[in-house]
């Protein structure tokens, strides 16, 4: 089920979102509202990590009638998405980092000293 | 004659203000059933094996949630729940192919049941037809009896058993428990 996906940036926020803390569960309505993706964009990414084994998904265990609603789905990083996306998250920034020779001009300080 | 006529007009008017709000309840009903029949929809772009997992399981009370965060809201639930549903009608067809061998198909939901239930017809028809003919004495009577007996036990098991797969087959959704 492993395999290697290619980082978009819509990929890179739902890994970030998946980050901030691997062990809490993520359902798709909440990482929408997280990532400002809409759900045709991150269904498929998610649908591609739980392809690929980085992440796993399940039912809450909650009984419908006592709840009064359905049982949602969440989504939960593997060991090998947690390592893999951190990875992937890293080089990525390392590759979009601004060169150190950057223009003063363009700094966030626009050149002010 | 001014007391009927305000009797007629204070008549009217109730009626009228009635109309008004069956025809607000019925748009307002209307308007909520848009986000459910583009799930709906979504949900026949997948194949058949994986719509309980997909629309069912996730989907739905997915779309459930966002409806009621924004109960109170009208009009903010039915953009937010047009847009989920929405969205899920433009990637269903992705979302079923990368999912089609982790997910797979659930217990008692096959690609090919109609075909199994035709089969298992098949064999009860040949059951029922042994038993007739054997009723005729072709086997002898005690070989008659045995095989009158298990092709009416066979015939039986076909029976009961293609009655659940049509009642699978072709069952109504389910009224949903949490409502």
């Amino acid at each position: 089920m492993h395999g290697e996906p290619r980082i978009t940036t819509a990929l890179a926020k739902v890994l970030r979102a998946f980050l901030d803390d691997p062990s809490v569960p993520r359902y798709g309505f909440d990482l929408m509202r997280g990532t400002r993706l809409p759900s045709g964009t991150l269904y498929p990414i998610l649908a591609r990590l739980e392809r690929m084994g980085w992440v796993v998904s399940q039912n809450e265990d909650v009984d419908p009638v006592v709840e009064g609603r359905p049982a949602r789905r969440f989504y939960r990083l593997t060991e090998h998405g947690l390592r893999q996306g951190a990875h992937e998250l890293m080089a990525l920034s390392d590759a979009l980092r601004p060169p150190a020779t950057v223009p003063a001009a363009l700094s966030p300080q626009g050149g002010r000293a | 004659m001014k007391v009927a006529l305000a009797v007629i007009l204070t008549a009217v008017a109730v009626l009228l203000a009635a109309l008004l709000d069956l025809l607000k309840d019925e748009v307002r009903g209307q308007l909520e059933r848009i986000p459910y029949g583009l799930l709906r929809l979504a949900s026949r772009r997948v194949p058949p094996e994986l719509r309980e997992a997909l629309h069912d399981r996730e989907w739905l009370p997915e779309l459930h949630h966002i409806l009621a965060e924004s109960e109170r809201l009208p009009i903010t639930c039915l953009i937010r729940g047009t847009r989920y549903a929405l969205g899920l009608v433009r990637a269903a067809r992705f979302v079923a192919r990368e999912l089609a061998p982790v997910r797979g198909p659930l217990p008692g939901e096959t690609a090919h049941g109609g075909v199994r239930t035709c089969a298992k017809l098949a064999v009860g028809a040949l059951a029922a037809a042994v038993s007739f003919v054997a009723g005729f004495g072709v086997f002898g009577a005690f070989g008659g009896a045995v095989v009158s007996l298990t092709g009416g036990l066979v015939v039986v098991v076909v029976v009961f058993d293609v009655t659940h797969d049509l009642r699978e087959l072709g069952r109504e959704r389910e009224p949903t428990p949490w409502a």
